[in-house]
């Protein structure tokens, strides 16, 4: 009797049902709120739909907010019998005198969504945007969006008409709404709805100042997506924003940073960009500061991608950055990356120092992270090199487990020993190093031990040992091992021609029947070349890099032309990923840009900002060049740059 | 803008189900707290799981959610959700889920008001007030779900774990209260010593907080110092309080800031931020912090740390709680009080490897001191193991004193009506943010 199967909910819904149909008016009401219950918890409540807006006749208000919540919800199951309430709905916005049941009804009713129900909408929509009470009109203009998604083709009109109450509108509130819909349209219209003219602006930005906080971010948000036709324009705009830097609401300062922030470009005066650029920076501050860690992490991810356009704004002030205890561990790796980004030759002893207080810390993740931004650092400024080696030899001492950090070490201490050969003298790290090379087990770390092995080979004591040990395990290891492991073989043999006989003939047996055909290549290219004449081998292998400047210093977070959209979305989710918009969300258009170039604005130099960019410029022709005798010996250059699993954009290379 | 709003309770069931858009599956509520459960611990407030992106806020173990289809500001997105839930807590007193389970019909009527379409509409209590129609049920008091409420003192600085006030849980709605209004100065510190005691670092996050009960919402006019300067200039020096930075809630009117140090108000009802403010010069550190560290022996450390309470003999400190982290390899520890200690205590926890050093009550001007002896394991020695020791982490909080010196000169009611005068009630309050010593 699978029918009768549900037989307990089916005694609620009869018991509803009577008590829906009862004349005692309290009864009902008590009814219809149990049904919003059943309805929150997701059980089915459908089947009472008709008993439900029979109570419709009551004026009372409460009543009918508890209904119209209901004929939301079930409207689009239920087309034909929500028809029934077409009739109440005109009734309550043409007759009621309250504006509030006006509202109430235009509002709900924009909810419905079911198409053939639209066109009764279209007239008492009409009269609602015509309303004299700011409250119905503030509501009716939100709702023509939610008609144009359903049925677009009965909208011209009502499209005619918002444009027209742009115009004249002057409540504040309504204005933020109107221009809010009329953005949505565009968007998903594709046509532009809102014509700017210079009467329009100066009416927005005087609602600015009138509107409630809400209505502030949608005209700035709106606002920052114009154009200024000159700079006189973009200057009296900027003016009437600067005050809402100092809003208690983060998202309206924040809004007020994006605008000014590309209005600068329109600028053509300097020194007031300087002065503007003093007045973003502590607002900008205060937010990091927000007492909410949420929020501080949205505008932390914000920061790194206007550092790369306004390094000017945070010139001085890398203490800001600096982790305090008992922060959240993501607000940490982000301040992490941003005092990388912020480091400089002036100040990067002070984050040095900063970033050796982490060492400290508990989290072995964040720990991590700190050893690669020591590397980084000390990758960028040849200055730092010595002091970072030093941190990290005085960290190695105290290793005693297998651990995270410990990992990362060993990959940081190899691209600093491939930067500068000669560190392995200083503060005896290679003995250091050496002592804990059985913590590695990452391949990635591993790999950088046998390389360390390999080249300096003649420093470490028992090396061929040591060689022999990884070589006995050569066949369970990760192929990026295998592959490092086969060149510092190749390395030591050529050192150590008699001692290490044996071992290279073991390697090469057991690498040359791997099932990996990068392993077994290089293998059989080692072999040949070994068997025909090793002193190419070991002007290869064991060449010397003759200098260091291989390493890119590149750590812009951007692309130039995918910098200027995600300075154009400043503040959205995609930028908070870390993405363009289009990457995230399918549905999303890029507005085309003309733009090719980012003025990069810093503090030392005034004048002459076409120079920076032209000096980036060359910095990527240089990079390419640099390039070019890469190409030339690919063909033995099998090392995978050591970083590109970490998304660490310095690359690594050097021959074999 | 947001699609849907939903409250889970902290097992996954719905409280709270509001769709403004249709144009989410109906299942995301579903979607939502399976995703957040894949998190070790606190799910991150922002998260994408197929194009939906979600943001959610925990309050009262409640997950208030919000979910949408487009390129949200995120921050907007986490502020209208803490927006909503101060809304829904000015109404209902307090947000827990049995409250929000009794009170779901005015919680759908609050959402209502506050967005439409998924954009956010009027979201201050007393603009909604007069739109709401339905009154808040309160939960029975003292039952026994609150009496199991564990009372945990936690190092979050971002819940203000402070002394009770009466104005704390009550509902805007309530008609039968009194005509007062309390003013509450918080002021939180970051302070970063070094091994000797010098400041590395420090500043302070202030701000101004209001819970207006006034009837009938009056305009006020609050005095602060004269010689409050905003703005700092770079190694300049002032004898006056100096604000780095400072903003301001809607209902401020801050023109007159400059001219004659007043702020003119149009309270709402219930609990604002009037003001909130940044001050990053110099300031006399209300506690000093020096600690020693003897090697004894190879294998034995003994730390001593004195505390000094650097304000006036007339304060008091409600409490004091300092945390030092030693070695990993330590085989054991034991914190030792001074003779007579009273109202201290000192405990050793030895799966964290951290000492708790508790202190319940200390006036201005005293000092206190614990000593510490340290057994390694034979793995390690003093010498390495001295490195692990700290950095020491201070939580206090000090009512009726504020470092800054930032002051309510008066607080007028400009037109009195024909009510009585209402009480005023100020509050200045203390508190660590991160105040911490390195070793």
């Amino acid at each position: 009797m699978a029918y009768f199967g549900n037989n307990q909910q089916r005694g609620e819904l009869q018991e509803l049902f009577a008590d829906l149909n009862d004349l005692n008016f309290e009864k009902k009401k008590e009814a219809i709120k149990k049904v919003i219950a059943y309805m929150t918890v997701g059980k089915d409540v459908s089947q009472l739909f008709q008993s439900v807006i029979k109570c419709l006749e009551f004026q009372d208000i409460e009543m009918k907010k508890l209904i119209y919540l209901y004929i939301v919800n079930y409207s689009r199951q239920k087309p034909d019998d929500a028809i029934m309430v077409i009739q109440n709905f005109r009734k309550d916005v043409r007759k009621s005198e309250n504006p509030l049941v006006r509202a109430l009804a235009i509002r709900t009713f924009g909810c419905l969504r079911v198409p053939k129900l639209n066109e009764y909408l279209i007239e008492p929509l009409k009269d609602c945007i015509q309303d004299d009470d700011p409250y119905v009109r503030k509501t009716a203009v939100l709702c023509v969006p939610k008609v144009f998604e359903v049925s677009p083709e009965l909208c011209p009109a009502l499209l005619e008409l918002l444009q027209k109450l742009l115009e004249k509108e002057s409540n504040a509130l309504v204005l933020a709404n109107l221009i809010q819909s009329m953005r949505e349209i565009e968007v998903v219209n594709g046509k532009q709805l809102i014509l700017m003219n210079p009467k329009i602006i100066q009416k927005l930005l005087l609602a600015i100042d009138e509107c409630m906080e809400w209505g502030q971010i949608f005209i700035l948000d709106y606002l920052a997506t114009y154009d200024p036709v000159e700079s006189k324009q973009a200057e009296i705009i900027i003016e009437r924003t600067l005050p809402r830097l100092s809003h208690i609401n983060p998202t309206v300062t924040f809004c007020a940073v994006k605008l000014i922030l590309k209005y600068l470009d329109h600028l053509d005066n300097g020194d007031l960009v300087k002065n503007l650029c003093k007045k973003i920076s502590p607002s900008l501050i205060s937010l990091l500061s927000w007492n909410q860690p949420e929020i501080q992490y949205t505008i932390l991810r914000n920061i790194s991608l206007i550092l790369q356009k306004f390094p000017i704004l945070f010139e001085n002030e890398v203490k800001v950055f600096f982790c305090s205890f008992n922060e959240p561990y993501y607000i940490k790796y982000e301040k992490l990356d941003i005092m990388v980004r912020i480091c400089d030759s002036k100040n990067f002893n002070q984050v040095l120092n900063e970033l050796m207080i982490y060492l400290n810390e508990a989290d072995p993740h964040f720990v991590r992270k700190t050893i690669k931004s020591i590397g980084k650092i000390a990758i960028m400024y040849d200055k730092a090199l010595s002091e970072a080696v030093q941190i990290l030899v005085e960290f190695a001492k105290n290793v005693q487990q297998a651990n995270e950090p410990v990992q990362e070490l060993f990959i940081q201490m190899q691209i600093l020993y491939r930067k500068n050969r000669n560190l392995y003298k200083t503060n005896d790290s290679l003995k250091i190093l050496f002592n804990i090379l059985e913590y590695a087990n990452e391949p990635e770390a591993k790999s950088a031990c046998a390389w360390i092995v390999g080249e300096f080979a003649e420093f470490i004591p028992k090396s061929v040992d040591k060689m022999k040990e990884y070589i006995d395990n050569f066949l369970i290891e990760d192929r990026l091992v295998q592959l490092q492991l086969l060149t510092s073989g190749v390395k030591l043999y050529i050192k150590y021609p008699s001692l290490c006989s044996a071992l290279i003939q073991q390697l090469i047996n057991s690498a040359k029947d791997s099932f990996n055909p990068d392993v077994r290549d290089r293998t059989y290219i080692y072999w040949r070349l070994l068997s025909t004449d090793p002193e190419i081998v070991k002007n290869l292998v064991c060449s010397v890099p003759a200098n260091s400047s291989q390493f890119q210093k590149d750590i812009r977070l951007w692309e130039t032309k995918d910098l200027i959209i995600a300075l154009e979305n400043m503040g959205s989710i995609s930028n908070l990923f870390h993405k363009l918009p289009n990457q995230l969300y399918k549905n999303i258009k890029i507005r085309n840009n003309h733009q090719q170039e980012a003025k990069i604005y810093k503090a030392d130099e005034k004048q002459d900002i076409p120079q920076k960019e032209q000096e980036i410029k060359k910095e990527d022709q240089n990079q390419q060049i640099q390039q070019q005798p890469k190409q030339d010996f690919d063909l033995l250059n099998f090392d995978e740059p050591v970083s590109k699993s970490n998304n660490n954009k310095i690359d690594v290379y050097d021959l074999i | 803008m947001f699609s849907q709003i939903f409250i889970l309770s902290p097992r996954g069931d719905t409280i709270i189900n509001r769709d403004f858009r249709s144009d989410l599956p109906k299942s995301t509520p579903e979607t939502f707290f399976r995703q957040a459960k894949t998190y070790s611990g606190d799910a991150n407030p922002l998260f994408n799981v197929d194009c939906i992106q979600f943001a959610h806020i925990k309050r009262g173990g409640l997950y208030i959610v919000g979910t949408s289809r487009f390129n949200l500001q995120p921050a907007m997105s986490l502020e209208l959700l803490d927006r909503l839930a101060k809304e829904i807590k000015d109404f209902c007193g307090v947000i827990n889920e049995e409250v929000l389970r009794k009170n779901f019909i005015l919680i759908y009527e609050i959402l209502d008001e506050s967005f439409d379409f998924g954009y956010p509409q009027l979201m201050a209590t007393e603009q909604i007030k007069p739109l709401i129609v339905n009154e808040p049920i309160q939960p029975q008091p003292d039952s026994v779900m609150n009496s199991l409420r564990p009372k945990i003192q936690t190092f979050n600085i971002f819940v203000p774990n402070t002394m009770g006030s009466q104005a704390v849980q009550r509902s805007v709605l309530n008609k039968n209260q009194a005509n007062e209004i309390f003013v509450d100065i918080y002021e939180k510190l970051n302070v970063l010593f070094n091994s000797s005691a010098y400041v590395i670092n420090q500043s302070i996050e202030g701000c101004i907080q209001m819970t207006s009960f006034l009837q009938g919402n009056p305009p006020l006019k609050l005095a602060l110092n004269e010689d409050l300067q905003i703005g700092r200039q770079q190694g300049q020096y002032s004898a006056g309080v100096i604000l780095d930075d400072c903003n301001f809630h809607e209902c401020v009117n801050a023109n007159e800031l400059d001219m004659n140090k007043t702020l003119r108000i149009q309270p709402p009802d219930g609990q604002f931020v009037v003001m909130n403010y940044r001050i990053s010069g110099d300031y006399a550190a209300p506690f000093r912090l020096f600690p020693i560290i003897e090697e004894i022996s190879s294998s034995k450390i003994e730390v001593t740390i004195k505390l000094k309470a650097c304000f006036d003999a007339k304060i008091i400190a409600s409490y004091a709680n300092i945390r030092i982290p030693i070695p990993k390899q330590t085989a054991n520890a034991y914190p030792e009080l001074v003779k007579n200690a009273q109202q201290e205590t000192a405990e050793y926890d030895s799966n964290k490897k951290i000492i708790e050093w508790q202190i319940k009550k200390l006036c201005g001007g005293q000092e206190r001191s614990l000593k510490i002896k340290l057994t390694l394991q034979a793995t390690q020695t003093a010498h390495t193991a001295r490195k692990e020791i700290g950095p020491i982490a201070m939580n206090f909080e000090i009512p009726m004193f504020n470092v800054s010196r930032l002051q309510i000169k008066y607080l007028r009611i400009e037109e009195r009506g024909n009510t009585t005068n209402p009480h005023r009630w100020v509050r200045y309050i203390t508190q660590s943010s991160s105040y911490v010593c390195r070793i």
